[in-house]
């Protein structure tokens, strides 16, 4: 019970909070410089199937800071503490019951929509559901983070974020393209090492990222990203080279989104390559009129981590679904519900019910 | 089996019946406005739906633009949600709680919830655009119009169908 009634002690704490912010007024016109805080918190129960009680899944709040310095600066942090409850569910590692993150903390330079140039701890923009979501599950319509998006902190393969450059921006046009490339430290020896820019002998990265949403098709986005990086692990260096294709269709309540990333680890001076794919698939739909507080969802989430690779060796495969519905209860708190069926060593699967409480403040 | 397929079946169509009492907009057209200030007097569809989402967050002249935008559950605001944003009110408030977290704008749209204080507000604004429901007669705000068609005009893209 107590878990549970801590996680009800937050819900009280941050609704009262949510309701007592000045900030439902509308913001003024621009003004220099205009700072920005906000932050978002979710606490998820899950009950098993076979038996059991309801238990408390894991919490996080989100911290975000905006500034706006002048007409073309800015800067951006965001933190994330999270806590863990049933670990085995949690994205937490096992020995994990507090988990505080530097999640993103850069300053921006942004003369024109074709250019806007970001330095410091940035998102890498490698998987799409992470550079679109962030970290905030009250954005996102499910409750969970498909496994190619997970943090590399919390058992996730990909490479989500970096410390470098990262230039993007968008070409005029009905085809509603963009860019986006970056240069930055590659992962240091351990999975979820960032490695700091300017420490001595990191070794370099690159990415890129390309999307198009024509006016044609109103609501409808593609694109594609690539990451090419050297890891130095114990004992060997790899060449890591990922890519990544994503689509999604968002009109008119339908929302639709799919993505498929490919990792490959290639030692140097072998012949041997581990790759890890990863894909999900999401579905939902807000309907019209009285029940457009409501979002059911479907999402399939699969992974599959290359056998025998070390560096990886604490990243799980997964084959997962799960359906649901989301409620927007008010603008600031969203309730959801789900099923949940998942694999997470095999041949072991289980299944959940599971409710969320996500918050914006 | 089949108990539970039949209570699927009215749970569905429970649901389409009641999503299809939609908020059908009730104005015509939507005016798009932008201070007289402003050379633009022309836009596509696809850019102002851009500049409404923040993903074109500047004018030609290198300045911020500035948003303003009536209340969702106006008339006009139904309106511009159907025809030009394609989202829900809830849709659109979270896409702005999500373009602030991304950090690519500092704030979301002001919402003016008077049609002369909007109009107000984008006269004095040079860099400012919003809408109304009907073209206002000030000399300090132009009517913009869409793919070179007037609100007036039946192809008009925020037009009531």
């Amino acid at each position: 019970m107590r878990p549970i009634g801590a996680a009800m002690t937050l819900i009280a704490i941050v609704t009262f909070a949510a309701a007592a912010r000045a900030d439902d007024a509308p913001p003024p016109a621009v003004h220099y410089p205009a700072f920005r805080l906000g932050a978002f918190a979710d606490v998820v129960l899950s009950h098993p199937t076979e038996g059991g009680a309801v238990e408390y899944e894991g919490g996080e709040i989100d911290l975000y800071a905006s500034a706006q310095i002048t007409n073309d600066w800015s800067a951006f942090a965001e933190t994330l503490i999270q806590h863990g409850g049933k670990a085995e569910n949690s994205d937490l590692e096992t020995e994990a019951r507090f988990d505080l993150n530097l999640e993103r903390f850069y300053a921006a330079y942004n003369p024109s929509d074709r250019l806007r140039l970001e330095i410091g701890q940035i998102h890498t923009g490698i998987v799409q559901w992470n550079e679109r979501e962030h970290r905030s599950r009250f954005l996102q319509t499910p409750i969970d983070v498909p496994s190619i998006a997970n943090r590399e902190s919390q058992g996730g393969a990909w490479p989500l974020h970096f410390d470098g450059v990262w230039a993007s921006g968008r070409v005029p046009g009905a085809l509603g393209a963009a860019y986006g490339v970056g240069v930055g430290a590659a992962r240091g020896s351990e999975r979820d090492d960032i490695q700091p820019l300017f420490r001595h002998g990191i070794s370099p990265a690159g990415l890129f990222l390309v999307s198009m949403a024509p006016d044609a098709v109103t609501g409808f986005e593609a694109g594609a990203a690539g990451y090419v990086g050297r890891i130095r692990a114990p004992g060997q260096t790899m060449q890591e080279l990922d890519a990544t294709v994503y689509s999604s269709f968002v009109r008119g309540g339908i929302e639709l989104r799919g993505e498929f990333a490919r990792m490959a680890h290639t030692p140097l001076g072998a012949d041997q390559e581990y790759v890890t794919r990863g894909w999900y698939v999401l579905a939902s739909w807000r309907p019209r009129g009285r029940l457009k507080v409501l979002r059911p969802y479907f999402l399939l989430d699969h992974l599959h981590v290359a056998p025998g690779e070390q560096y990886l060796s604490d990243v799980h495969n997964q084959n997962a679904w799960s359906a649901g519905v989301r409620w927007d209860f008010n603008r600031r708190l969203a309730l959801k519900g789900d099923f949940r069926t998942q694999q997470l060593a095999a041949p072991h699967r289980e299944s959940l019910i599971r409710a969320e409480v996500s918050f914006s403040f | 089996m089949a108990m539970r397929a039949r209570r699927l079946m009215v749970a569905i169509v429970f649901l389409l019946a009641a999503s299809s009492h939609g908020e059908e907009p009730v104005t015509a057209s939507v005016s798009v406005l932008v201070s007289a200030k402003n050379p633009m007097r022309d836009i596509s569809a696809g850019d102002l739906r851009r500049i409404f989402l923040g993903d074109i967050s500047r004018w030609h002249n290198g300045h911020r633009i500035v948003l303003f935008v009536r209340p969702m559950d106006t008339a006009e605001g139904r309106l511009f949600l159907d025809r030009l944003v394609r989202m829900s009110d809830i849709d659109y408030s979270q896409w702005w709680l999500g373009a602030v977290f991304r950090g690519r704008v500092a704030n979301a749209p002001r919402v003016i919830g008077n049609v002369d204080e909007m109009i107000r507000a984008v006269a004095a604004t040079p860099d400012g655009i919003g809408f109304v429901a009907a073209p206002p007669l000030d000399t300090g705000v132009i009517v913009l119009t869409i793919e070179g068609k007037a609100p007036a005009n039946p192809q008009y893209a925020l037009r009531a169908r």
